[in-house]
Order: C-alpha cells, then sequence, then structure tokens
C-alpha cells in the first residue's frame, strides 16, 4: 500500500523512495530470518561489553521467540543456504504480492483484490477444493498445501509438482483437513474485511500530500519528521467500511 | 558525500517510513490475525450459525486485551 503511494511521487523521488523502502525491508527481513534460524549455544556468562540488542521489536516478532528465555551467550551464525534460499522465497512472495495488488488496483476489482489476499495472506488453502470428508480408504487426513507456480516450481513437471504440493514444508500452511474445515467459513469474512481495509488506507493515503509523504528533505536527523500522521490505521478501522457495504448489498 | 542526492534523502526517509509505519504492523493486529475477522459481523437471525465474540465475550478488535486467544471455530453440523 505505501509502495502504491510513493509510485505516485513525481520523478525521481518515486523510485528512489521505493528503492529505499524495499532495501529497508530485506534488510530486516533477513534481520528476522537469521534470528529464527540461529543454533542455540550453551550458556555463558553476559560479557559487559556485548551492547544490548538494538531492536527489541524484532525480538518480540516471533511468540516462540518472545516466550523463550533469553539466551546467555550469543548464538551460533545461521546457515548461510538456508538464509539465502528463505530470502529468495520471500522476494518471490514480495514480488508476486506487489504485482497481484497492482493488478487488483489497475482493474478496480474487489474480487481480484481478495484473489490476492486469499493467495498470498490466506496461504491459497483449499486451492484444490475442501476436503470435507476423509477419503474411503485413508484413516488420516491426506495432507495437501498450494505452492508457489513461480520461481524454481515453474521448472517442475506435473508429478513432481503434486509430488511438491503433499509434502510438509514446516511452514505450516496447508490446506485444512475434514476435522479443521470449519475455518474455511472465515475465509470470505477475512477476505472481505482486508478488501475494505486496503481500499480505505489507498484512498487514506492518496489524500496526503507528496510533501508530507517525502517530509523535511535534505535536513539531517529530521527525516523521520512527519511520519507519525501517515500510520497505517488498525484493521478494526474496516468495520464501517464493511458495514456500508453489506448495508448497500 | 553524496549525503544532500535526491537518493540518499530517499533512503533515510524511506527508513524512516519503514521503521515507523510497517516494521510494527503485524504486531500491532496480532489479534486479526489469530482470531480471523468473524468479529466484524454480529450475530445475524437470517444466518445458519452464530458467529462467536471472543472468550470474554469482548469485541476482540476494539479491546485492549494483549494477550492472543485460540482461534475460536463454530460447528456447521454436517455437511
Amino acid at each position: 500500500m505505501l509502495t502504491t503511494r510513493l509510485r505516485a511521487l513525481p520523478a525521481p523521488h518515486a523510485q528512489a523512495h521505493i528503492q529505499g523502502l524495499i532495501d529497508h525491508f530485506f534488510l530486516d527481513v533477513e534481520d528476522r530470518i537469521r534470528q529464527v534460524l540461529q543454533p542455540h549455544s550453551e550458556p555463558a556468562p553476559p560479557d559487559p561489553m556485548t551492547p544490548t540488542s538494538p531492536s527489541p521489536r524484532a525480538a518480540n516478532f516471533y511468540d516462540t521467540l518472545s516466550s523463550a528465555p533469553p539466551p546467555k551467550k550469543k548464538r551460533g551464525r545461521a546457515p548461510e543456504a538456508l538464509v539465502s534460499k528463505q530470502m529468495k522465497i520471500f522476494r518471490e512472495q514480495w514480488a508476486g504480492l506487489d504485482v497481484a495488488l497492482d493488478l487488483a488496483l489497475a482493474q478496480g476489482s474487489d474480487a481480484v483484490l481478495a484473489a490476492a489476499m486469499w493467495r498470498n495472506l490466506l496461504g491459497a488453502r483449499g486451492a484444490q477444493g475442501l476436503a470435507l470428508a476423509l477419503a474411503p480408504m485413508s484413516p488420516v487426513p491426506e495432507f495437501r498445501r498450494a505452492v508457489n507456480p513461480g520461481g524454481a516450481m515453474a521448472r517442475m513437471n506435473t508429478a513432481t509438482r503434486e509430488r511438491e504440493e503433499r509434502r510438509d514444508d514446516g511452514s505450516g500452511v496447508h490446506d485444512f483437513g475434514p476435522e479443521e474445515r470449519d475455518a474455511y467459513v472465515q475465509f470470505p469474512e477475512t477476505m472481505l474485511v482486508l478488501t475494505a481495509y486496503v481500499r480505505g488506507e489507498i484512498a487514506r493515503l492518496a489524500a496526503v500530500s507528496d510533501d508530507r509523504v517525502m517530509g523535511t528533505g535534505a535536513a539531517l536527523g529530521r527525516e523521520a519528521e512527519g511520519v507519525a500522521a501517515l500510520r497505517f490505521n488498525k484493521i478494526s478501522s474496516a468495520k464501517a467500511l464493511v458495514g456500508e457495504l453489506l448495508d448497500g448489498s | 558525500m553524496g549525503y544532500g542526492s535526491s537518493r540518499q534523502i530517499a533512503a533515510r526517509r524511506a527508513l524512516a517510513l519503514y521503521e515507523q509505519l510497517c516494521a510494527g504492523r503485524a504486531e500491532e493486529d496480532r489479534r486479526f490475525w489469530a482470531e480471523g475477522a468473524h468479529g466484524f459481523f454480529a450475530p445475524s437471525s437470517s444466518t445458519p450459525y452464530s458467529l462467536p465474540l471472543n472468550e470474554t465475550g469482548d469485541d476482540p478488535f476494539s479491546s485492549g486485551q494483549q494477550s492472543v486467544i485460540s482461534l475460536q471455530r463454530f460447528s456447521l453440523g454436517s455437511m
């Protein structure tokens, strides 16, 4: 959403702001990946010369990290191959979501926007139909997940792709089984709320002047001035908009 | 040094935008991501099922409560 607004800035500010935002985003993504993948090590006494974490926000991002006791010794380095693999996955996901949102806004289609929400934020669960009951010969639910058709998947043949769809990648994002089928009922509601929210926030940002988006310019140390006024509303702000949509239907 | 170039100025502004607008955004709405959107829709006699509020009976999106409860489900009966 922010990228959409930045794109409307006059050249060359638009490209420079978007590039800056992407750079900072992926630096943060890499930082968070390394934090999650760092192997644990034996406790050691605290080193008074070691500075505390510069980013308490990042430490609280994941529940598992928040609830775990703080490590007493600096953890090992995350495996570079895993970091690179995850970065590529996130790059594909970011590009896919960006294009999908742009397409939806360009077409002015709420249905396309809702579909983008389903694919990217709801894991495209149920893409090949909903498993409402156990298969006659299967005592356990069949595992199935949607795979991203881009990147390496695009070069796979049908059999390989089907095998990949039945492999648990450990992400926790997969189709709901028959015992969880009720969860699908929330999907249309969630897509409606998120579509209304995105529409509302895009309109809000569009009404903000270029000067307020770009700030005070060259003054060092004043880059954050006026940013607080641009803060995104909470998703609950879409409640009124959803109500209007439902009343009008 | 290039600190006054439009590209550098934009990069510094983008950092402020990312830090204050984007980085903590998922945390701010963690109740929504944990519980879904059913708090937006009041129970209606015209629907065949009822949509519960959270465990305390509060609207999960206007409450200041920080803890995250598990996703609530409601039965569809036989399908």
